[in-house]
Protein backbone atom coordinates (compact mmCIF):
# COMPACT_ATOMS: atom_id res chain seq x y z
CA UNK A 1 0.00 0.00 0.00
CA UNK A 2 1.25 3.46 -0.99
CA UNK A 3 1.48 5.93 1.73
CA UNK A 4 -0.88 8.11 0.39
CA UNK A 5 -3.57 5.08 0.75
CA UNK A 6 -2.34 4.05 4.09
CA UNK A 7 -2.93 7.95 5.27
CA UNK A 8 -6.64 7.50 3.65
CA UNK A 9 -7.35 4.31 5.71
CA UNK A 10 -7.69 6.20 9.28
CA UNK A 11 -5.65 3.79 10.72
CA UNK A 12 -3.07 6.33 11.97
CA UNK A 13 -6.03 8.16 13.60
CA UNK A 14 -6.84 4.66 15.18
CA UNK A 15 -3.37 4.75 16.28
CA UNK A 16 -2.79 8.22 18.31
CA UNK A 17 -6.27 7.44 20.17
CA UNK A 18 -4.71 3.47 21.15
CA UNK A 19 -7.61 1.84 19.42
CA UNK A 20 -4.70 -0.14 16.92
CA UNK A 21 -4.07 -3.41 18.12
CA UNK A 22 -1.05 -5.14 18.18
CA UNK A 23 -0.66 -6.03 14.34
CA UNK A 24 -2.14 -2.64 13.00
CA UNK A 25 0.22 -0.87 15.52
CA UNK A 26 3.24 -2.73 13.80
CA UNK A 27 2.20 -1.86 10.72
CA UNK A 28 2.09 2.10 11.50
CA UNK A 29 5.05 2.02 12.87
CA UNK A 30 6.57 0.69 9.64
CA UNK A 31 5.01 3.29 7.67
CA UNK A 32 6.24 5.99 10.18
CA UNK A 33 9.76 4.69 9.94
CA UNK A 34 9.83 4.78 6.37
CA UNK A 35 7.67 7.67 5.46
CA UNK A 36 8.87 11.25 7.31
CA UNK A 37 5.30 12.32 6.12
CA UNK A 38 3.42 9.61 8.28
CA UNK A 39 5.50 10.25 11.33
CA UNK A 40 4.76 14.14 10.81
CA UNK A 41 0.88 13.25 10.31
CA UNK A 42 1.47 11.28 13.65
CA UNK A 43 2.98 14.21 15.52
CA UNK A 44 0.90 16.38 14.16
CA UNK A 45 -2.29 14.56 15.81
CA UNK A 46 -0.87 14.22 18.58
CA UNK A 47 -0.12 17.43 19.05
CA UNK A 48 -3.83 18.45 18.80
CA UNK A 49 -4.59 15.69 21.14
CA UNK A 50 -1.98 17.48 23.55
CA UNK A 51 -3.68 20.43 23.22
CA UNK A 52 -7.13 19.67 23.45
CA UNK A 53 -6.11 17.38 27.18
CA UNK A 54 -4.59 20.60 28.12
CA UNK A 55 -7.55 22.50 28.09
CA UNK A 56 -9.09 20.21 31.55
CA UNK A 57 -5.76 21.52 32.92
CA UNK A 58 -6.48 21.89 36.68
CA UNK A 59 -4.39 23.35 39.59
CA UNK A 60 -3.50 20.94 41.90
CA UNK A 61 -3.60 21.47 45.59
CA UNK A 62 -0.38 22.37 46.18
CA UNK A 63 0.88 19.81 48.82
CA UNK A 64 0.81 17.39 46.05
CA UNK A 65 4.43 18.94 44.75
CA UNK A 66 5.99 18.22 48.22
CA UNK A 67 4.28 14.48 48.02
CA UNK A 68 5.40 14.22 44.62
CA UNK A 69 9.08 14.59 45.24
CA UNK A 70 8.73 12.27 48.68
CA UNK A 71 7.44 9.91 46.44
CA UNK A 72 10.49 10.49 43.75
CA UNK A 73 12.80 10.04 46.99
CA UNK A 74 11.22 7.45 48.10
CA UNK A 75 11.54 5.31 44.77
CA UNK A 76 15.45 6.24 44.22
CA UNK A 77 15.98 4.83 47.55
CA UNK A 78 13.53 1.62 46.73
CA UNK A 79 14.89 1.39 43.42
CA UNK A 80 17.75 -0.93 44.30
CA UNK A 81 15.28 -3.02 45.95
CA UNK A 82 12.52 -3.46 43.44
CA UNK A 83 13.48 -2.37 39.92
CA UNK A 84 10.15 -3.58 38.71
CA UNK A 85 6.73 -1.47 38.54
CA UNK A 86 6.32 1.30 40.92
CA UNK A 87 3.52 -0.31 43.96
CA UNK A 88 1.06 2.09 45.37
CA UNK A 89 1.41 5.87 45.60
CA UNK A 90 0.09 5.52 49.34
CA UNK A 91 2.47 2.21 50.08
CA UNK A 92 5.66 4.76 50.78
CA UNK A 93 3.68 6.81 52.80
CA UNK A 94 1.81 3.71 54.82
CA UNK A 95 5.29 2.42 55.22
CA UNK A 96 6.72 5.78 56.50
CA UNK A 97 3.62 5.60 58.77
CA UNK A 98 4.67 2.33 60.04
CA UNK A 99 8.34 3.10 61.11
CA UNK A 100 6.51 6.70 62.35
CA UNK A 101 4.50 5.10 64.43
CA UNK A 102 7.12 2.38 65.85
CA UNK A 103 9.49 5.23 67.03
CA UNK A 104 6.35 6.81 68.45
CA UNK A 105 5.79 4.17 70.35
CA UNK A 106 9.47 3.73 71.39
CA UNK A 107 10.30 7.34 72.22
CA UNK A 108 7.02 7.05 74.46
CA UNK A 109 8.20 4.23 76.06
CA UNK A 110 11.11 5.24 76.78
CA UNK A 111 9.99 8.76 77.99
CA UNK A 112 7.70 6.60 79.93
CA UNK A 113 10.77 5.08 81.37
CA UNK A 114 12.47 8.17 82.27
CA UNK A 115 9.84 10.04 84.17
CA UNK A 116 9.09 7.09 85.99
CA UNK A 117 12.70 7.20 87.31
CA UNK A 118 12.30 10.96 87.21
CA UNK A 119 9.43 10.38 89.61
CA UNK A 120 11.16 8.05 91.76
CA UNK A 121 14.23 10.19 92.25
CA UNK A 122 12.29 13.03 93.33
CA UNK A 123 10.14 10.96 95.76
CA UNK A 124 13.32 10.10 97.35
CA UNK A 125 14.66 13.85 96.99
CA UNK A 126 11.73 15.42 98.53
CA UNK A 127 11.91 12.94 101.62
CA UNK A 128 15.77 13.53 101.75
CA UNK A 129 15.30 17.64 101.66
CA UNK A 130 12.58 16.62 104.60
CA UNK A 131 14.54 15.18 106.80
CA UNK A 132 17.54 17.67 106.02
CA UNK A 133 14.89 20.37 106.93
CA UNK A 134 13.39 18.78 110.03
CA UNK A 135 17.10 18.48 111.18
CA UNK A 136 17.98 22.23 110.14
CA UNK A 137 15.23 23.12 112.59
CA UNK A 138 16.56 21.08 115.33
CA UNK A 139 20.29 22.15 115.00
CA UNK A 140 18.51 26.44 115.05
CA UNK A 141 15.97 25.37 117.68
CA UNK A 142 19.40 24.01 119.70
CA UNK A 143 21.30 26.91 118.99
CA UNK A 144 19.00 29.12 119.95
CA UNK A 145 18.56 27.55 123.40
CA UNK A 146 22.11 27.31 124.14
CA UNK A 147 22.33 31.21 122.77
CA UNK A 148 19.22 32.05 125.63
CA UNK A 149 21.58 29.87 128.05
CA UNK A 150 24.64 31.28 127.06
CA UNK A 151 22.73 34.81 127.56
CA UNK A 152 21.54 34.14 130.76
CA UNK A 153 25.25 32.64 132.01
CA UNK A 154 26.63 35.59 131.08
CA UNK A 155 24.05 37.95 132.32
CA UNK A 156 25.36 40.57 135.52
CA UNK A 157 22.60 39.41 137.03
CA UNK A 158 23.61 35.43 137.08
CA UNK A 159 24.72 34.48 140.79
CA UNK A 160 26.38 31.22 140.63
CA UNK A 161 25.59 28.41 143.31
CA UNK A 162 27.73 25.72 143.78
CA UNK A 163 26.32 22.51 145.72
CA UNK A 164 29.20 20.76 147.64
CA UNK A 165 28.57 16.73 149.03
CA UNK A 166 26.66 16.61 152.02
CA UNK A 167 28.75 13.08 152.69
CA UNK A 168 26.18 11.04 151.87
CA UNK A 169 27.04 9.86 148.40
CA UNK A 170 30.89 10.89 147.31
CA UNK A 171 31.77 13.31 144.93
CA UNK A 172 27.82 14.40 144.36
CA UNK A 173 28.46 18.32 143.08
CA UNK A 174 26.54 20.28 140.56
CA UNK A 175 26.68 24.10 139.71
CA UNK A 176 23.14 25.88 139.73
CA UNK A 177 23.18 29.47 137.84
CA UNK A 178 20.02 31.71 139.53
CA UNK A 179 18.88 34.69 137.45
CA UNK A 180 15.97 36.98 139.92
CA UNK A 181 15.74 39.41 136.77
CA UNK A 182 14.85 37.31 134.24
CA UNK A 183 13.71 34.35 136.89
CA UNK A 184 15.10 31.31 135.25
CA UNK A 185 17.34 28.80 136.86
CA UNK A 186 19.73 26.32 135.28
CA UNK A 187 21.44 23.39 136.87
CA UNK A 188 24.40 21.15 135.61
CA UNK A 189 23.37 17.86 136.74
CA UNK A 190 26.01 16.01 134.96
CA UNK A 191 28.40 15.98 137.21
CA UNK A 192 26.47 13.71 139.76
CA UNK A 193 27.51 9.79 140.34
CA UNK A 194 25.13 7.81 138.03
CA UNK A 195 21.61 6.12 140.18
CA UNK A 196 20.28 2.53 140.02
CA UNK A 197 17.08 2.24 138.11
CA UNK A 198 13.83 3.73 139.92
CA UNK A 199 15.55 6.64 141.49
CA UNK A 200 16.71 9.73 140.48
CA UNK A 201 17.91 13.44 142.27
CA UNK A 202 15.15 16.16 142.70
CA UNK A 203 16.13 19.64 143.40
CA UNK A 204 14.73 22.10 146.05
CA UNK A 205 14.55 25.88 147.25
CA UNK A 206 15.00 26.36 150.83
CA UNK A 207 12.45 29.24 151.51
CA UNK A 208 12.15 30.29 155.33
CA UNK A 209 12.70 26.91 156.09
CA UNK A 210 10.09 25.44 153.37
CA UNK A 211 11.32 22.80 150.43
CA UNK A 212 10.45 24.01 147.29
CA UNK A 213 10.30 21.91 144.25
CA UNK A 214 12.57 23.29 141.54
CA UNK A 215 12.16 19.75 139.14
CA UNK A 216 13.36 16.58 138.62
CA UNK A 217 17.08 15.95 137.60
CA UNK A 218 17.44 13.96 134.39
CA UNK A 219 21.19 12.45 134.88
CA UNK A 220 21.10 11.44 131.18
CA UNK A 221 21.72 15.30 130.12
CA UNK A 222 25.29 16.27 130.34
CA UNK A 223 24.72 19.76 129.80
CA UNK A 224 22.89 22.54 131.41
CA UNK A 225 19.20 21.74 132.55
CA UNK A 226 16.56 24.68 132.92
CA UNK A 227 14.55 24.26 136.50
CA UNK A 228 12.06 25.83 138.01
CA UNK A 229 13.47 29.32 139.58
CA UNK A 230 11.87 29.80 143.27
CA UNK A 231 12.23 33.81 144.70
CA UNK A 232 13.73 34.67 147.71
CA UNK A 233 15.52 30.66 147.81
CA UNK A 234 18.35 31.27 150.91
CA UNK A 235 19.94 27.40 149.49
CA UNK A 236 20.00 24.84 147.16
CA UNK A 237 19.06 20.87 148.13
CA UNK A 238 19.57 18.44 145.84
CA UNK A 239 18.14 14.47 147.43
CA UNK A 240 17.65 11.13 145.82
CA UNK A 241 13.62 10.06 145.61
CA UNK A 242 11.75 7.32 143.57
CA UNK A 243 11.96 7.73 139.98
CA UNK A 244 9.26 10.47 138.90
CA UNK A 245 9.91 12.84 141.77
CA UNK A 246 8.77 13.53 145.19
CA UNK A 247 6.48 16.45 146.37
CA UNK A 248 7.85 16.64 149.83
CA UNK A 249 11.99 15.95 149.83
CA UNK A 250 13.11 12.89 151.67
CA UNK A 251 15.44 14.41 153.56
CA UNK A 252 17.54 11.77 154.85
CA UNK A 253 18.63 10.90 151.06
CA UNK A 254 20.23 14.89 150.65
CA UNK A 255 23.35 14.57 149.04
CA UNK A 256 24.58 18.18 148.18
CA UNK A 257 23.35 21.16 148.70
CA UNK A 258 24.88 25.18 148.66
CA UNK A 259 23.89 28.22 149.84
CA UNK A 260 22.36 31.03 147.79
CA UNK B 1 12.66 26.09 18.25
CA UNK B 2 14.46 27.08 21.92
CA UNK B 3 11.19 25.81 23.53
CA UNK B 4 12.26 22.37 22.04
CA UNK B 5 16.26 23.02 23.17
CA UNK B 6 15.10 23.65 26.16
CA UNK B 7 12.91 20.45 26.63
CA UNK B 8 15.91 18.59 25.44
CA UNK B 9 18.37 19.68 28.51
CA UNK B 10 15.28 19.02 30.64
CA UNK B 11 15.40 15.40 29.73
CA UNK B 12 18.73 15.39 30.03
CA UNK B 13 19.03 16.63 33.38
CA UNK B 14 16.53 14.41 34.26
CA UNK B 15 18.03 11.20 32.60
CA UNK B 16 20.90 12.11 34.77
CA UNK B 17 18.90 11.90 37.95
CA UNK B 18 19.24 15.71 38.33
CA UNK B 19 15.57 15.62 40.86
CA UNK B 20 15.76 19.54 40.22
CA UNK B 21 14.48 18.67 36.87
CA UNK B 22 11.97 16.89 38.47
CA UNK B 23 10.75 19.81 40.02
CA UNK B 24 10.82 22.02 36.76
CA UNK B 25 8.83 19.09 34.99
CA UNK B 26 6.28 19.91 37.78
CA UNK B 27 5.54 23.33 37.94
CA UNK B 28 5.33 23.18 34.38
CA UNK B 29 2.81 20.17 33.49
CA UNK B 30 1.18 19.69 36.67
CA UNK B 31 -1.84 21.23 36.11
CA UNK B 32 -2.09 20.11 32.88
CA UNK B 33 -1.38 16.18 34.10
CA UNK B 34 -3.82 16.52 37.25
CA UNK B 35 -6.77 17.58 34.96
CA UNK B 36 -6.10 15.29 32.86
CA UNK B 37 -6.34 12.17 35.92
CA UNK B 38 -9.19 14.01 37.66
CA UNK B 39 -11.11 14.39 34.38
CA UNK B 40 -10.91 10.59 34.20
CA UNK B 41 -10.95 9.37 37.64
CA UNK B 42 -13.02 11.97 39.00
CA UNK B 43 -11.64 12.26 42.44
CA UNK B 44 -9.05 14.68 43.65
CA UNK B 45 -7.63 11.83 46.07
CA UNK B 46 -7.43 9.31 43.22
CA UNK B 47 -6.13 12.10 40.73
CA UNK B 48 -3.53 12.87 43.00
CA UNK B 49 -2.42 9.31 43.34
CA UNK B 50 -2.13 9.30 39.55
CA UNK B 51 -0.14 12.21 39.27
CA UNK B 52 2.39 11.11 42.09
CA UNK B 53 2.84 7.72 40.51
CA UNK B 54 3.79 9.26 36.99
CA UNK B 55 6.28 11.17 38.58
CA UNK B 56 7.70 8.03 39.76
CA UNK B 57 7.37 6.69 36.93
CA UNK B 58 8.92 9.62 34.70
CA UNK B 59 11.88 9.39 37.68
CA UNK B 60 12.48 5.38 37.64
CA UNK B 61 12.19 5.46 33.75
CA UNK B 62 13.88 8.56 32.41
CA UNK B 63 16.52 6.53 30.42
CA UNK B 64 13.82 4.95 27.96
CA UNK B 65 12.24 8.76 27.13
CA UNK B 66 13.72 9.26 23.38
CA UNK B 67 13.11 12.79 22.30
CA UNK B 68 12.94 12.05 18.91
CA UNK B 69 9.68 10.11 19.17
CA UNK B 70 7.73 12.71 20.70
CA UNK B 71 7.37 15.75 23.05
CA UNK B 72 8.20 15.85 26.77
CA UNK B 73 4.34 16.33 27.41
CA UNK B 74 2.81 13.78 24.99
CA UNK B 75 5.42 11.10 26.94
CA UNK B 76 3.85 12.20 30.45
CA UNK B 77 0.65 12.45 29.34
CA UNK B 78 0.27 8.99 28.45
CA UNK B 79 2.06 7.92 31.40
CA UNK B 80 -1.04 10.04 33.47
CA UNK B 81 -3.41 8.81 31.08
CA UNK B 82 -2.93 5.23 31.11
CA UNK B 83 -2.52 5.21 35.31
CA UNK B 84 -5.67 7.01 35.26
CA UNK B 85 -7.58 4.82 33.27
CA UNK B 86 -5.85 1.77 35.17
CA UNK B 87 -7.69 3.15 37.83
CA UNK B 88 -10.81 3.36 36.35
CA UNK B 89 -10.30 -0.61 35.86
CA UNK B 90 -10.37 -1.69 39.09
CA UNK B 91 -13.45 -3.37 40.45
CA UNK B 92 -15.14 -0.33 41.98
CA UNK B 93 -14.24 1.71 38.99
CA UNK B 94 -16.21 -1.03 36.45
CA UNK B 95 -19.47 -1.79 38.97
CA UNK B 96 -19.32 2.59 38.65
CA UNK B 97 -19.26 2.46 35.09
CA UNK B 98 -21.90 -0.10 34.71
CA UNK B 99 -24.46 1.34 36.81
CA UNK B 100 -24.26 4.87 34.99
CA UNK B 101 -25.14 5.33 31.31
CA UNK B 102 -23.06 6.46 29.02
CA UNK B 103 -25.01 9.47 27.55
CA UNK B 104 -25.06 10.59 31.77
CA UNK B 105 -21.42 9.65 32.15
CA UNK B 106 -20.32 11.65 29.82
CA UNK B 107 -22.42 14.83 30.78
CA UNK B 108 -21.37 14.22 34.69
CA UNK B 109 -17.80 14.49 33.26
CA UNK B 110 -19.03 17.31 31.77
CA UNK B 111 -20.13 19.17 34.82
CA UNK B 112 -17.35 18.33 36.71
CA UNK B 113 -15.07 19.97 34.21
CA UNK B 114 -17.12 22.88 34.24
CA UNK B 115 -17.61 23.05 38.09
CA UNK B 116 -13.25 23.24 38.31
CA UNK B 117 -13.38 25.89 35.42
CA UNK B 118 -12.16 28.75 37.74
CA UNK B 119 -9.20 26.76 38.10
CA UNK B 120 -8.61 25.62 34.62
CA UNK B 121 -5.69 27.30 33.10
CA UNK B 122 -7.14 25.64 29.69
CA UNK B 123 -9.64 27.37 27.43
CA UNK B 124 -12.18 24.97 27.42
CA UNK B 125 -14.17 26.33 25.04
CA UNK B 126 -12.11 24.75 22.16
CA UNK B 127 -13.49 21.49 22.88
CA UNK B 128 -17.24 22.61 22.73
CA UNK B 129 -15.95 23.81 19.28
CA UNK B 130 -15.43 19.58 18.64
CA UNK B 131 -18.97 18.52 17.40
CA UNK B 132 -20.88 16.12 20.11
CA UNK B 133 -20.38 12.96 17.82
CA UNK B 134 -16.84 13.58 17.83
CA UNK B 135 -15.77 14.62 21.36
CA UNK B 136 -17.55 11.44 22.87
CA UNK B 137 -15.94 8.92 21.10
CA UNK B 138 -12.59 11.24 21.70
CA UNK B 139 -13.79 10.96 24.91
CA UNK B 140 -14.29 7.60 25.56
CA UNK B 141 -11.38 6.23 23.42
CA UNK B 142 -8.32 8.51 24.84
CA UNK B 143 -9.73 9.21 28.35
CA UNK B 144 -11.80 5.68 29.26
CA UNK B 145 -9.45 3.29 27.51
CA UNK B 146 -12.06 2.41 25.87
CA UNK B 147 -11.57 -0.42 22.56
CA UNK B 148 -13.24 0.33 19.16
CA UNK B 149 -15.27 -2.99 19.92
CA UNK B 150 -16.60 -1.40 23.48
CA UNK B 151 -17.57 1.90 21.89
CA UNK B 152 -19.46 0.32 19.35
CA UNK B 153 -21.51 -1.14 22.13
CA UNK B 154 -21.51 1.85 24.63
CA UNK B 155 -23.32 3.96 21.44
CA UNK B 156 -24.73 1.17 19.62
CA UNK B 157 -23.37 2.23 16.76
CA UNK B 158 -21.41 -0.52 13.81
CA UNK B 159 -17.53 -0.55 14.58
CA UNK B 160 -17.54 1.31 10.73
CA UNK B 161 -18.74 4.12 11.87
CA UNK B 162 -17.08 4.29 15.13
CA UNK B 163 -13.84 4.34 12.71
CA UNK B 164 -15.15 6.75 10.54
CA UNK B 165 -15.90 9.13 13.57
CA UNK B 166 -12.40 8.40 15.07
CA UNK B 167 -11.03 9.84 11.82
CA UNK B 168 -13.24 12.73 11.08
CA UNK B 169 -12.92 13.50 14.63
CA UNK B 170 -9.34 13.74 14.81
CA UNK B 171 -9.30 15.45 11.27
CA UNK B 172 -11.72 17.94 12.94
CA UNK B 173 -9.40 18.62 16.51
CA UNK B 174 -6.44 19.09 14.33
CA UNK B 175 -8.34 21.79 12.32
CA UNK B 176 -9.54 23.29 15.69
CA UNK B 177 -6.01 23.36 17.03
CA UNK B 178 -4.24 24.53 13.75
CA UNK B 179 -5.91 27.37 13.41
CA UNK B 180 -4.02 30.20 11.95
CA UNK B 181 -6.19 32.56 13.90
CA UNK B 182 -5.90 30.01 17.49
CA UNK B 183 -2.36 31.31 18.60
CA UNK B 184 -3.52 35.26 18.47
CA UNK B 185 -6.69 33.86 20.20
CA UNK B 186 -4.55 32.62 23.24
CA UNK B 187 -2.12 35.30 23.38
CA UNK B 188 -5.01 37.89 23.50
CA UNK B 189 -6.63 35.21 25.80
CA UNK B 190 -3.39 35.64 27.78
CA UNK B 191 -3.21 39.54 27.62
CA UNK B 192 -6.77 39.43 28.96
CA UNK B 193 -6.63 37.52 31.72
CA UNK B 194 -2.77 39.48 32.26
CA UNK B 195 -4.80 42.53 32.43
CA UNK B 196 -7.64 40.91 34.90
CA UNK B 197 -5.45 40.30 37.17
CA UNK B 198 -3.72 43.52 37.43
CA UNK B 199 -6.93 45.60 37.48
Amino acid sequence: MNKDKFLQTGLLEQYVLGLTDEEETAVVKQYADTFPEVQSEIDQMREALDQYAKQYAVMPPEELKSRVMHGVEQADQQSDADAGAPGPARSGSNWMGAVFLAVLIGASLFLYRGKAAAERDLASLENRYIVFQEECERQKAALQQEQQVFATLTHEATVPVRLQATGLQANAEAVAYLNGLEKVAYINAGLLPELPTGKTYQLWADVEGEMINMGVLQQQNKGLQAVSYIDHAESLNITIEPEGGSAKPTVEQLVANGEV
Amino acid sequence: MAAKLNEDKLVRRLQAKDKSAVEEIYDSYAPSLYGIALHIVKSEAIAQDVVQETFIKVWKNAAAYDTKKGTLFTWLLNITRNGAIDKTRSAAFRRRRQAVPVDEHLKNNHQLSTAQNTDQIGLRSFVDQLEDKYREIIELAYFQGYTQQEIAEHLQLPVGTVKSRVRIGLRELRKIFSEPGLTHLLIAAFCLSVWWFVV
